[in-house]
């Protein structure tokens, strides 16, 4: 998932997305589902229900 | 319930389990609050310094600038809005940068610094904030490109690794800020303030729209404000508005308003006030305030001439210049 990415590869999910809005339908070339393509890191400045802060 | 408040900016969203934040990417996950858009950012640019705009920091500085989804302000004339107004499920372009891919991506361009921009990253702040305490690590400076909608504590978290901003200010009206912005006033003059003392090169636009904050007692009242509260040598930018977004039935800043602007505020103490957006305008230049010798020669995001002594003084009369020169 954290894969290091080159500008080369950029380059190509650009071109793909192009594509999709275009309305070509290139389900093999979508890389990921999104909810897999966010961040599952913990925020910081926030409080629970419980009073405890992060 | 398992609700969260998130207690980074002023606007204090009470978030249910399942849902985002006002800013869209602060998500309740399970009672926990996720920034979903940790190094997945959606635009990477490389920019001069100038771009930012940055005129006494650096200058010709090559920027590595980056952005994620996702904006705590709504502006009705936001230039970035396929960005800013989106959460990070809506974006086409998602890459995967850590910080630590994101600062060896900047040294590996030979950038300078990286600025946090485009949308406002204060949204994306634990990203802003990792990858910029490893860009100090590897002696790159940090840029904070923002609308300044934030809370103290964490401003002031993140004044220690930040070396220069440029904040906006939008309008010297609560009113203006509530119609337009969908925030208020009193914030970003605290975090303006805030910046300010806690050390970091700090420059402040004002995008001056046609009919809605172009009255010049109001340029006059807000140029005062700064001058007494950042500091008369405080660079203002007065940038040229452009239909946009939401607001397209108003036309672009006439320059004459932007020269009047420039006017009072050089009349209300600033030193070094600026016309943005506006190509080969001379008041993109910078000049002496003591005896007005040009210092400083630009064209669009380029520096033609640059005058200044290698310990940042005006050639002719030695007054220092005010920034971040070397």
């Amino acid at each position: 998932m954290n894969q290091s990415l080159s500008f080369r590869r950029l380059t190509r999910r650009r071109f793909i997305g192009l594509l999709a809005a275009m309305g070509v339908s290139l389900p093999w070339l979508a890389y990921t589902r999104p909810s897999s393509r966010l961040s599952t890191r913990e925020a910081t400045f926030y409080r629970r229900e419980d009073g405890s802060n992060r | 319930m398992n609700e969260v408040t998130c207690e980074l900016c002023p606007r204090g969203c009470v978030i249910p389990e399942g849902a985002a934040g006002d800013c869209r990417i602060r998500v309740n996950t399970g009672g926990k609050l996720v920034a979903t858009t940790y190094g997945r950012p959606s635009s990477i640019q490389i920019d001069p310094v100038e771009k930012k705009p940055l005129y006494h920091f650096r200058p010709t500085t090559s920027v590595f600038s980056v952005a994620t989804a996702g904006c705590n302000l709504h502006c009705l004339n936001c230039q970035n809005w396929q960005l800013s107004q989106r959460g990070g499920e809506e974006m086409e372009t998602l890459y995967h940068l850590e910080p630590s891919e994101l600062v060896a991506s900047a040294v590996e361009r030979d950038c300078q610094a990286i600025a946090y921009t485009y949308s406002d990253p204060i949204v994306f702040y634990e990203y802003a904030y990792d990858s910029a305490a490893l860009a100090h690590e590897a002696g790159l400076s940090n840029i904070f490109v923002t609308a300044g909608y934030i809370n103290r504590k964490p401003l002031q978290q993140i004044c220690r690794v930040l070396d220069a901003s440029n904040t906006d200010l939008k309008a010297f009206d609560d009113n203006f800020y509530r119609r337009i912005n969908g925030g208020t006033l009193g914030p970003v003059l605290d975090a303006l303030v805030t910046q300010r003392e806690e050390g970091v090169w700090l420059e402040v636009t004002n995008l001056l729209i046609p009919t809605l904050n172009d009255d010049l007692a109001l340029v006059r009242r807000m140029a005062r404000w700064i001058e007494r509260n950042l500091g008369p040598d405080t660079p203002l930018h007065f940038s040229q508005f452009t239909p946009m977004y939401r607001m397209r039935n108003l036309p672009p800043t006439p320059i004459p308003t932007l020269e009047k602007a420039r006017m009072e505020a050089l009349d209300a103490g600033l030193r070094y006030v600026y016309i943005g957006n506006v190509f080969g305008h001379e008041a993109a230049n910078t000049y002496c305030p003591h005896d007005g010798t040009l210092l400083i020669r630009r064209s669009g995001f380029h520096v033609e001439e640059f005058n200044l002594t290698s310990d940042g003084r005006c050639p002719t009369c030695s007054e220092p210049i005010a920034g971040v020169w070397k």
